[in-house]
């Protein structure tokens, strides 16, 4: 696994793609900094991390877009499966190298809290931001783990980037879609019913809880679980391909 | 070392591989040997585990392909068809990546420097994947399935794409292998197959066709025993003097080449060596042989025997 998560990690910046996504993080997020700390005046940098989770949602498919989707294309994944490795091993090496760089990504805000230290001597509710950065975190690992499933489905990068953003928008809508269906409903039968279940796999509604600060351990299971299936069907398309 | 017992991979209702079954032993070049479609690449894929089979089972060394996936996987060094190599790599990084993913756990620098000489590779070591020549990375793939000394090696066409020295070089070093390891390897090219390998195994439309030493199977499929001549004379009396030898069943005259030279074809029974008897014969006749050879099934012939599909086959499959 080591082998394999050392070799994608360094892939990210052999290649021009692990510096775009850096870029394009580092740029966002620089804007968001400025209108709100400095232009804004506040020393909310929480807030900057509350806008740049709707840009999470576009970036996130193009770490993981290669990953299995570039492999099958250059016909270097008969290596790696031919190889004395488990299939776990590939999954997961890949996983946390594209984790580990999103991780890079994020550390980007508490350099903006240092800056904003240093610069207007405001303090910074640090408690409030880590729990931020912890959500937007897990939010992100979420979203990797979906995307990688997207990449062993195609051989095409961009498909799996385009899908991936696709469903990324449907998970941001998630509650206003799943609301809308309601409405929808009532207003068809003209009932007073209301979504169960449905409403509780909400991504989005899971990761406010951490970016007001609340760490509960149902938000926590949540994303475990949500990252744990993906990572599995991801296994079971790897494997299925050999029984194709 | 390898057994493949079996093997039959269907893709819904078409069988790429059709009950395959053979074994590889240490020390033994076995030759794959078959038309483009064939099921090569697919058995090979199987073999090395890339694929699975639909029935049929593999074993490397004991251990099942399915099964025992990882210890079998560590016994084989795989070359598909088209080299798996990273191309933003240099080919020092790519081997060293190969080295850390297969765990092997000989001294690095030195397996490694070793494999790359033995492949011819030491040279442009720093050089990124992406600028090599095709053959240059046909001999990375080569390399990179060297790394850990497995004792199966299995290459799907190696020497496709490399130039008239290179492929000098390429079956050189596979010949060598095939002294210490357990080496499959497959060509539609069938004088390589005949100069590499110690047998060959001949697969068409997903079945073995033949299963043979690398000399013998020429001649495993010829009924039709048959000497050419070219002989000086008066056809009359070199036709009469054949025909009087001991075995000899029928003497038939053909192009004529000038008005006293002629080609004969002469037909004897099967397990006699009617070519002394000739040679006496005609000797005696006063007319000189200046051209004598079996007809004999050359390789090629074999192959396009063993390949093509008889007019019943295809009235059955339609």
């Amino acid at each position: 696994m080591l082998a394999i998560f050392k070799k994608e990690l360094s892939s990210y910046f052999n290649s021009t793609l692990g510096y775009i996504i850096l870029a394009l993080y580092l740029l966002f997020s620089g804007f968001f900094f400025w209108m709100i700390c400095f232009n804004g005046g506040t020393n909310a940098v929480v807030n900057v991390i509350n806008y740049m989770l709707y840009v999470v949602f576009f970036l996130v498919p193009l770490i993981t877009m290669k990953s299995f989707a570039e492999e099958k294309r250059q016909h270097t994944d008969q290596a790696l499966f031919t190889a004395p490795v488990g299939l776990w091993e590939i999954v997961l090496g890949k996983y946390l190298s594209a984790l580990t760089l999103y991780v890079m990504c994020n550390m980007v805000f508490i350099f903006y809290a240092l800056v904003l230290m240093a610069v207007t001597g405001a303090s910074v509710a640090w408690g409030q931001l880590l729990g931020a950065l912890f959500g937007i975190i897990l939010l992100g690992a979420a979203l990797l783990s979906m995307n990688l499933l997207f990449s062993s489905l195609t051989e095409h990068q961009i498909i799996a980037a385009v899908v991936g953003i696709a469903a990324g928008l449907v998970i941001m809508l998630y509650d206003s879609i799943v609301a809308a269906v309601e409405n929808f409903i009532n207003t068809l039968f003209g009932g007073q019913y209301e979504a169960v279940v449905i409403d509780k796999l909400s991504v989005t509604a899971h990761y406010e809880n951490f970016i007001s600060g609340v760490l509960s351990p149902v938000d926590f299971v949540f994303f475990l679980s949500f990252i744990a299936f993906f990572l599995f069907l991801t296994n079971r398309v790897l494997d299925r391909k050999r029984w194709a | 070392m390898v057994e493949v017992k079996n093997l039959v991979k269907s893709y819904g209702n078409i069988d790429a591989v059709k009950n395959i079954s053979f074994t590889a032993n240490v020390g033994e070049v076995l030759g794959f040997l078959g038309p483009n479609g064939a099921g090569k690449s697919t058995t090979m894929n199987i073999i090395a585990g890339y694929l699975s089979a639909t029935s049929g089972t593999v074993t490397i060394d004991g251990y099942d392909i399915v099964d025992d996936a990882i210890e079998a996987k560590k016994r084989i060094g795989y070359l598909p068809e088209l080299p798996p190599v990273y191309q933003d790599m240099t080919v020092k990084k790519y081997l060293n990546f190969m080295y850390e993913l297969k765990k092997v756990t000989l001294p690095r620098e030195e397996h490694l420097a070793e494999i790359m000489k033995l492949c011819g590779i030491d040279a442009i070591a720093d050089r990124v994947i992406r600028n090599l020549s095709k053959g240059y990375r046909q001999r990375v793939g080569v390399a990179q399935a060297l790394v850990g000394n497995p004792p199966v090696i299995i290459l799907d066409e190696p020497t496709v794409g490399l130039d008239p020295k290179q492929i000098i070089e390429m079956r050189a070093l596979i010949k060598n292998l095939g002294k210490k390891h357990a080496v499959i390897f497959s060509s539609h090219v069938l004088s390589e197959v005949s100069a590499v390998c110690d047998r060959i195994v001949v697969i068409s439309q997903g079945q073995i066709a033949a299963d043979e030493a690398t000399d013998k199977i020429a001649y495993m499929k010829s009924n039709e025993m048959r000497l050419l001549l070219t002989v000086e004379g008066n056809s009359a009396s070199v036709i009469s003097a054949i025909s009087a030898v001991d075995g000899v069943t029928k003497v038939r005259r053909g192009d004529r080449q000038s008005d006293e030279i002629c080609d004969y074809s002469v037909e004897y029974k099967k397990d006699t060596d009617i070519r002394r008897g000739v040679f006496r014969a005609l000797a005696k006749a006063g007319c000189p042989i200046l051209q004598m050879r079996d007809a004999g099934m050359s390789l090629e012939e074999m192959f396009l025997t063993l390949t093509t599909p008889t007019y019943q086959d295809k009235g059955g499959k339609n």
